[in-house]
């Protein structure tokens, strides 16, 4: 097993930057999600860690070998392809042997490491097929197969799930996470889909435009944005963002909203320093609550949408001039157009800067 | 009743389908008729259009003229040795073209095609003075080098749209699997590509077997089939001319039709 460590790495096609001095340590036997929209470098960063793209500048480090100037092979990676990438013109027992044939291995480890890999991945029965004789899900349990039989230190995938239908996504999701407690291999996970880096997840990497914004544990990630990217990229629906202004009342720090008074609750008296200046209010649509009646330090609302979505409903209100997303339970009754009050949940609130979209340390770490 | 525009527009374009594929059949059917015609009907006159009774006599009679099998077996010989060499320069040009991004890749695209332009009469003339001087003059070495540089172009052409047609993430999988480039190549890529290298090496034939110009100038005693045929056309009975004109043409209909898929799927890319 191996810790991986990519430092000041830089990656350009041409005049385009994929990558753009990112470094980052991935634990040993961690499971990284690099998450991002399309085109932000994902699968350029695992390219590089992989050996099939050379970085323009900086070092790539796996357990402690400089391996920058090394070809795959000689790295101790596997990779899951998101397009599969498997033979088409070999059984799928040649496929999942194939790397250990290449390596020389015997035929009776080969074939004793075949069926385990098969049985972990419940393709015992298809070992005899050609690819174009399975469906979309079994090709991808043999790529996977293919690549956890040669018991790499480094598992590398890249939108393994995205071809598949919704309900085998989910699946799959499970399967891979049981996978990963089983063997252990330190691994780097590429996806678009947020839902799948926050169950899949030890640690999360979000990037935008070939730079990591924000590396933590997925329940940071979600609850403690690093800035609006994040805030709106991760959560469905994503975090609603207001614009304000910091006021000094009483002592009290405030944000005054549209006209309307928020007064903060103690622990963002760092907050006081901005006095006068705008700030955005990021807060999760699960983080408001509905209220029948008006009460202190709540924000008068009107109920545009209702949509149930499950146990939930998800209500969309228009409120201080901007339009909000809340969660509710699906037994209140509610209906549109109607009047209806907000309270915030302040200890989950998010402060950020409108000029930079990061957002404000205002709180004490424990506060 | 009014007649549909696209019905009487399909119309038109099937009936001039019919027409273009009359004009290139037409010849080849008579030609295939004749061939197969006793040889005294040949001469009849007016000639009946389809044989009283199918009749081997005018091949045969071709075959057993002097001097034909033996360019047959040049011909053999120069086709294949135009296929190891135009497969051996052109399939890697083609797979560089497919793979690489390299200075000058547009250039030279260009550049293949731009050897098309000179005649072949250009090149034959000086080529044999050459052949003499070096001792490949009248062997059958000598033509299929004159052959493989007219095969060139298209064999690169051909070659670089199979290996397009292989996805690269096959050969990168290979690769993170252990393998070097070159392994990958011969493990996947060579596998996966075999079919379509198989209809540029065919096509490399049929354009040996068919070409007379060079083969003309350069070979004397070794004559190819279509140097032979050319050769003695002007001083052969009209049977001879038929059944020679068959035979040719043969290997061409036969290939044509096994590669017809490549060569549709090759204009697929360069139109791209
Ligand atoms: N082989 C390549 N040639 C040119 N540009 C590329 C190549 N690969 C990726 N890019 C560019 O680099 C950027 C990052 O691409 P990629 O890493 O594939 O993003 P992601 O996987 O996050 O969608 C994109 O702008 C993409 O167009
Ligand atoms: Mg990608």
């Amino acid at each position: 097993m191996a810790e991986i460590r990519l430092q000041n790495v830089w990656k350009l096609f041409g005049k385009t930057i994929a990558v753009r001095d990112l470094t980052l340590t991935i634990n040993d036997g961690e499971f990284l999600v690099l998450l991002g929209p399309s085109g932000c470098g994902k699968t350029t960063t695992l390219r590089c860690i992989a050996g099939l793209e050379v970085p323009d500048r900086g070092r790539i480090i796996i357990g402690n070998r400089d391996v920058t100037d090394l070809p795959p092979a000689r790295r101790g990676i596997a990779m899951v392809f998101q397009s599969y990438a498997v033979f088409p013109h070999m059984t799928v027992f040649e496929n999942i042997a194939f790397g250990l044939r290449v390596r020389k291995f015997s035929e009776a480890e080969i074939q004793k490491r075949v069926r385990e890999a098969a049985e972990l991945l419940q393709i015992e029965e298809l070992l005899q097929r050609y690819p174009a004789q399975l469906s979309g899900g079994q090709r991808q349990r043999v790529a996977v197969a293919r690549a956890i039989v040669m018991r790499p230190e480094v598992l590398l995938m890249d939108e393994p799930l995205s071809n598949l239908d919704a309900l085998l996504r989910l699946h799959m999701r499970a399967e891979l996470k049981r996978l990963h407690l089983e063997i252990k291999s330190t691994t780097v996970y590429v996806t678009h889909d947020q839902v799948e880096a926050l169950s899949l997840g030890d640690r999360i990497a979000v990037m935008k435009d070939g730079q990591i914004i924000q590396c933590d544990v997925p329940e940071k990630v979600y609850a403690e944005p690093e800035n609006m990217f994040v805030g709106s990229f991760i959560g469905s629906p994503p975090m609603n963002f207001l614009q304000g202004k910091v006021t000094m009342a009483d002592r009290a720090v405030a944000v005054e909203m549209n006209g309307v008074r928020l007064t903060l609750p103690p622990g963002f008296e760092k907050l006081g320093e901005r006095a006068g200046s705008q700030i955005i209010v990021g807060i999760r649509p699960e983080n408001i609550e509905i209220l029948r009646e008006a009460r202190e330090n709540a924000i008068p609302a009107q109920v545009i949408v209702i949509e149930p979505i499950g146990f939930q409903r998800l209500l969309t209100l228009q409120a201080l001039g901007a339009t909000l997303k809340a969660t509710t339970q699906a037994d209140v009754t509610l209906a549109p157009g109607e009047q209806v009050w907000l309270r915030f949940d302040l200890q989950k609130i998010r402060m950020m800067d409108p000029k930079t979209g990061k957002a404000i340390p205002c709180r004490h770490p424990d506060g | 009743m009014t007649v549909n525009p696209i019905r009487l527009r399909l119309i038109g374009i099937y009936l001039s389908m019919a027409l273009i594929g009359a004009w290139v059949l037409a010849p080849l059917l008579l030609v295939t008729f004749a061939t197969f015609t006793p040889p005294p009907e040949l001469y009849r006159w007016p000639k009946p259009f389809l044989p009283s009774r199918f009749s081997t006599e005018t091949l045969a009679f071709f075959l057993t003229t002097e001097g034909v099998l033996h360019s047959t077996v040049t011909s053999l010989l120069v086709g294949v040795l135009t296929i190891v060499l135009a497969m051996a320069i052109g399939a890697p040009a083609g797979y560089a073209m497919a793979r690489f991004s390299f200075w000058g890749k547009e250039g030279f695209r260009l550049a293949i095609l731009v050897t098309r332009m000179f005649p072949v009469a250009i090149l034959a003339i000086p080529l044999a003075v050459s052949f003499i001087r070096i001792g490949l003059y009248d062997t059958p070495l000598g033509v299929a080098i004159a052959h493989t540089a007219l095969a060139l172009p298209i064999v690169i052409l051909i070659t670089t749209s199979v290996f397009l047609g292989v996805p690269r993430d096959l050969e990168e999988a290979a690769i993170t699997l252990g393998c070097s480039r070159f392994q990958a190549f011969l493990k996947v890529v060579l596998p996966l590509a075999l079919p379509g290298l198989a209809a540029a090496g065919m096509f490399t034939f049929v354009l040996s077997w068919n070409e007379v110009f060079a083969a003309t100038i350069l070979t004397v005693q070794n004559r190819t089939l279509p140097a032979l045929v050319v050769y003695l056309l002007g001083l052969s009975p009209l049977n001879f001319r038929f059944a020679g004109g068959f035979f040719m043409v043969l290997p061409a209909l036969v290939v044509m039709f096994v590669i017809r898929k490549y060569l549709t799927h090759l204009w697929g890319i360069t139109i791209r």
